[in-house]
């Protein structure tokens, strides 16, 4: 048995009771609610019932924010069972916003840092309910021992294996009135039943992210190019990107001078481990070229690149689309390959991944399309064209070295920026819009 | 048989202690009762943590069987209500740039008396208008008239912005204005909420609803939008705004043609039945249907319900009250309940409002809106509901100055523009505030107001039969004077010497507090020990209100026919129904704008709170996708909301369970925050007991930017 959150949503009203009572518990700490309650169809679309999830921090047994931060921030707090968030240690790097599937991370943009529920561990400690339990006026939220089960079973809930210390009261179908009036949509109109939130992944918060795993395949390919050709303007460009991706990294911190707290969680982190391959490689790669007698630095620092890489297409692994991160045709590792080869020459190889590229491509805007998901036609217009060109290019005649590069690079940014936009983080809205879409529960 | 007796006083013993010993209470803090004054239908008991001096948390008050789990998200935020950095602390004069700045209690005092002496000696008395609303309620209040007496009197207005209609509509019908307690709606079959939101303005009301529905009970939800209460609902029923007077006759028309009436309650208790059912006869389901907009079917399917599952508690909203004809609205309603029977029985009720707890008052609502013609002291010719107009139109003397307590006027009177006019028109205004509202942002004076834990008092509800003592639980902080205090220091300043004073008005806490006490003294069972620890239901108060069959009307009987009700407002002695005064058939404007209250605030209490902001940021109009497409609105467009009084300017937000030819903004939103609903509203008086038509409200929207 587990003591947590009980939750009867059929008994909550969508008060708010519960935000404001935890607001005001932590009062001087919290600027951005830690409860929140998530109200599926708020546009009262009919035939479809409005009904509400409570939810703070679940508090999970298998809690996926531990794992993946990269500081190592987040704890469990042996008495109680609560995750907890240690925010002197928290570096502002949001990837827990992406593991959480229920939102209860939330960036405070004045502190620069994560915030989350304690589950009021003081006030266990002394014998009381959690403050929004305590505040709420229907009786639909409380505390007490239950069995945990691995995933909740609710409408429009996220169905993941967190194993949460919640316990979930609702009715397999949700209520709804019969009603005297009933909207009825235009041929021109498909409302929409949920407010998409602002996605976890936007491209205007995460352009650094994107051009940081632009350069460091790049990077990689001039590692390669000066294993080959030796030139101090490979290192000069190499430790050049290698500055600059290091900057935007940092850019994209909330505690930028905690960095190399990121190095803690190698066990556990996917996030760590590219920061710390990345660093790896980055140092080992500099000491090659500062000592250009010993080419097995170079191997080693390529190796530990090309595994950085990989690193860096598992952080991406919280994505809705799961067929994405097995392999796609901008994964980073791919990339860094497609540049090996091209330093090396080898037209057989870069043809190859080419046509791996292109298939891979294809496969993904297919299924994307299947889900009526393609928004941006004239992206997958130029990126088709700059690797059919480029492969065209290799097989008809002898390659002008500047030209491809161009073609491929350009290709390269389209489909990174398209793998930006596709990307669907589960959260709580998404949960909403994917129970929407099953056609069982449409609008009728 | 000992033994076994002294086994169970142990075992008794250690249950208590394991109770205790699981609790662990931290030393420091204190938990003290007390109830929550706002002017709002749970007046939720709850227990207030303080330490050192300082407001840290609540508990829930269990004693309290309306409000056994707490209080809503408004009551959560009183911590921040108290302490705000925007709360003001001291007396606040505004400068000849229009800035307000911090001036000393003794020189407030001293320019206040002294234009209240000009005044009173150059105009007379009736040239200050006292205006106090329903802010906070209590007891205590009284000192306000009390002070305004020993000046010689003023100008005070009379009506009331909120319930008026329909509590002069059931009492002339039933004889009283009392209901079941609110735990009884368990033992309900049907529950109709007519026009009542309660999971956002009566949010305990549902852990009831809930109860009931849980014994195989079903709800109805009336109602043109589809609300967080209607989602709960068996049935929503969408009628046209103010067309429910006329779903109301034609579901009794169809009850009495198809035999669903309680022939044995209406042959004791009720008179008038034979004339109210011969009038029913235009009400076929037809006509009915094109009235309100209803499908036939639906006004079949409702009417079926109301005939057929009983025990029925039918609970009518305020908001369709405050139609020109609100007060016929209620009695057609009310009818429902009378001809059926539901009323005087566990489950069965007519649940308007409940004012069994108000034992304190010598004159009772709807009487106390009553204006006093009589009075040479006071002067009460400006009607709440055309604030502005009136006393623009006031002569012999004007108005001159104006004081404004436990009231927001420019933002929640009708008719925004016209009460603007008026206050700038007196020479001298003071506004008693907490915060910057727009009524303080017009006065000349700001005097700090206290809050509900800086005072003690006596406080009923009108849902729920408790009497409550509110306590004071902190000091005020920074200068905050309570209204006593502060009418004590000015009738010092204007000369009346503390003998004079003497039983008039408290000199300090231990005096008011005495006063309380002896207030108490009426009635035994309230002992001033007692309600420090809970609340205690009022004497007398009916667990099933009417059981006895007693109704306090001239017949003794339930007078569904009423000539009191004729020649005292001019209407039709019968139930009856007449379109609203403003109806789109009749006037350029087509959308009905409804202005209902949020869980979010309490009228114009509570939004200005950052923790409440968090919830609600502010003022967003909702509005049917036909309606807005037809104008070529979007979901998030700026819109322009306007008629011939006025506009303001908002976001919209489609609403797709909102029945078209509706607009709905709900009020209490400050002007200085992008809301305030009155600028477009009209001043004008409902059919009966003097209360504000200001849902009688037609718009036009458009987009703008």
């Amino acid at each position: 048995m587990n003591r947590g959150f009980i939750y009867d949503r059929e008994a909550c009203v969508g008060c708010e009771a519960c935000v404001i009572a935890c607001s005001i518990a932590n009062e001087g700490r919290s600027a951005v609610p830690w409860r929140q309650v998530y109200t599926f169809n708020p546009f009262r679309l009919p035939g479809m019932p409005v009904f509400f999830y409570s939810l703070a921090c679940n508090h999970c047994q298998e809690a996926p924010c531990i794992a993946a931060c990269p500081a190592g921030a987040y704890t469990r707090d042996p008495a109680t069972g609560a995750v907890l968030l240690n925010r002197d240690e928290c570096i502002g790097c949001r990837y827990c916003t992406w593991a959480c599937p229920y939102d209860a991370p939330q960036f405070n943009e004045t502190t620069g840092t994560m915030e989350k529920c304690t589950f009021c561990t003081e006030r266990l400690q002394q014998g009381e309910e959690p403050a929004c339990v305590a505040g709420c006026p229907v009786d639909a939220l409380s505390f007490g021992a239950f069995e945990s089960e691995a995933a909740i079973q609710a409408a429009g809930f996220p169905e993941k294996n967190t194993v949460p210390l919640l316990h979930m009261k609702a009715a397999p179908l949700p209520a709804m009135p019969d009603t005297s009036y009933r909207y009825s949509p235009g041929d021109e109109e498909k409302p929409l039943p949920v407010r998409y939130g602002a996605g976890k992944i936007s491209l205007k918060r995460e352009w650094s992210l994107l051009a940081f795993t632009l350069l460091v395949p790049l990077m990689t390919g001039l590692l390669a190019r000066n294993l080959i050709h030796p030139h101090t303007m490979f290192f000069l460009l190499f430790a050049g990107t290698g500055l600059l991706a290091t900057g935007l990294s940092l850019l994209h911190l909330g505690k930028p001078a905690r960095a190399l707290k990121a190095l803690r969680n190698v066990g556990h982190s996917w996030l760590s481990r590219e920061i710390t391959g990345f660093s790896l490689f980055f140092a080992i790669a500099c000491l090659y070229f500062l000592f250009p007698g010993k080419p097995v630095l170079g191997l080693v620092a390529l190796t530990a690149g090309v595994l950085t890489l990989w690193a860096m297409d598992q952080v991406y692994r919280f994505a809705g689309n799961r067929w994405l991160f097995l392999i796609h045709s901008s994964s980073a590792m791919l990339t860094s390959l497609l540049w090996i080869s091209m330093a090396w020459m080898q037209s057989y190889a870069i043809l190859f991944i080419l046509f791996l590229k292109i298939a891979l491509y294809l496969i993904r805007k297919m299924s994307l399309y299947r889900y009526g998901k393609i928004r941006y036609l004239p992206l997958l217009v130029i990126r088709l064209t700059a690797l059919a060109s480029a492969a065209f290019y290799l097989i008809t005649g002898p390659a002008y070295l500047p030209l491809l590069f161009t073609l491929l690079l350009a290709g390269e940014i389209v489909d990174r920026t398209e793998f930006y936009l596709e990307q669907e983080i589960p959260g709580m809205f998404v949960s909403f819009g994917k129970y929407y879409e099953k056609p069982e529960n449409e609008a009728g | 048989m000992n033994r076994f007796y002294r086994k169970l006083k142990l075992i008794k013993i250690y249950f208590l202690y394991l109770s205790t010993a699981n609790r662990k209470p931290t030393m420091a803090i204190q938990r003290i009762h007390t109830v929550c004054p706002r002017n709002c239908y749970s007046t939720c008991s709850f227990r207030v943590h303080v330490e050192d001096g300082r407001i840290t948390g609540y508990s829930a008050q269990p004693a309290n069987r309306a409000t056994p789990e707490g209080m809503c998200l408004k009551g959560q935020s009183y911590p921040e209500r108290v302490y705000a950095e925007d709360r003001i602390l001291y007396p606040l004069k505004k400068d000849a740039e229009g800035r307000f700045r911090r001036i000393s209690w003794p020189q407030a005092l001293r320019e206040i008396a002294g234009n209240m002496a000009h005044y009173k000696d150059r105009y007379g008395p009736h040239s200050i208008f006292f205006y106090a609303s329903s802010g906070t309620s209590g007891l205590v209040n009284d000192f306000s008239m009390a002070f305004w007496r020993l000046f010689g009197g003023a100008t005070i207005p009379y009506g009331n912005l909120c319930w008026p209609a329909g509590l002069e509509a059931t009492r002339l019908m039933l004889g009283d204005n009392r209901h079941n307690v609110p735990w009884d709606l368990e033992h309900a079959r049907l529950i109709v909420m007519w026009g009542k939101n309660a999971a956002e303005t009566n949010v305990q009301e549902m852990l009831f609803v809930r109860k009931a529905q849980d014994r195989g009970a079903k709800l109805v939800v009336i109602d043109p939008r589809r609300t967080l209460t209607a989602e709960k609902a068996d049935l929503l029923i969408q009628p046209r705004p103010g067309t429910d007077g006329a779903l109301a006759l034609g579901i009794a028309r169809y009850l009495i043609e198809n035999d669903l009436v309680d022939h044995e309650f209406i042959q004791k208790h009720v008179q008038g039945y034979e004339a109210f059912k011969a009038s029913l006869a235009p009400y076929t389901p037809d006509h009915v249907s094109r009235l309100t907009g209803i499908p036939v079917n639906y006004v079949m399917k409702l009417a079926g319900m109301f005939g057929e599952i009983r025990p029925m508690t039918l609970i009518p909203g305020y908001g369709m009250q405050r139609y020109t004809n609100g007060g016929q609205t209620i009695r057609c309603l009310l009818s429902l309940s009378v001809i059926t029977g539901n009323i005087g029985k566990p489950g069965a009720c007519w649940h308007y409002a409940n004012l069994q707890s108000y034992v304190f008052d010598t004159v009772k609502e709807p009487l106390s809106y009553y204006p006093d013609k009589k009075n040479t002291l006071f002067r009460q010719t400006i009607s709440r509901a055309r604030l502005g107009e009136d006393l623009l139109r006031q002569e012999n003397p004007e108005i001159k100055m104006i004081w404004v307590e436990r009231g927001n006027p420019v933002t929640q009177n009708p008719d925004t523009a016209s009460v603007l006019k008026a206050f700038g028109k007196a020479e001298f205004r003071v506004v008693v505030e907490q915060f910057m509202t727009d009524t303080a942002r017009e006065a000349d004076i700001i005097l700090p107001a206290k809050s509900m834990f800086e005072q003690a008092d006596l406080v009923g509800s009108y849902w729920h039969p408790y009497i409550q003592l509110k306590q004071k639980v902190i000091d005020p902080p920074g200068e905050v004077k309570p209204e006593t205090e502060i009418y004590y220091l000015l009738a010092r300043e204007l000369g009346y010497s503390k003998d004079a004073l003497q039983g008039i008005l408290p000199n300090n806490n231990e005096d008011l507090e005495d006063w309380l006490k002896q207030q108490l003294g009426k009635y035994p069972e309230l002992s001033w020990e007692k309600l420090s620890g809970e609340p205690v239901i009022a004497p007398e108060a009916e667990e099933i209100a009417f059981a006895d069959g007693h109704f306090p009307t001239a017949s003794g009987k339930i007078e569904l026919y009423s000539e009191k009700l004729a020649g005292l407002w001019g209407v039709n002695p019968l139930p009856s129904f007449d379109p609203p005064e403003e109806v789109p058939e009749k006037s350029e404007y087509s959308l009905y704008l409804l202005t209902p209250n949020t869980k979010n605030r309490i009228h114009s209490q509570f939004g200005n709170l950052r923790v409440i902001k968090q919830v609600d940021p502010g003022p967003v109009a909702g509005i049917n996708p036909e309606d807005a497409r037809r104008r070529g609105i979007g979901d998030g467009d700026l819109i322009r909301i306007y008629n011939s009084r006025g506009e303001l300017k908002v976001r919209s937000r489609y609403d797709y369970g909102l029945l078209p030819g509706c607009v709905v903004l709900p009020n209490g939103y400050w002007i200085s925050e992008g809301g305030g609903v009155n600028l477009l509203s009209a001043p004008r008086e409902t059919d009966m007991g003097h209360g504000t038509a200001f849902h009688d409200n037609l718009v036009e929207i458009e987009k703008t930017i």
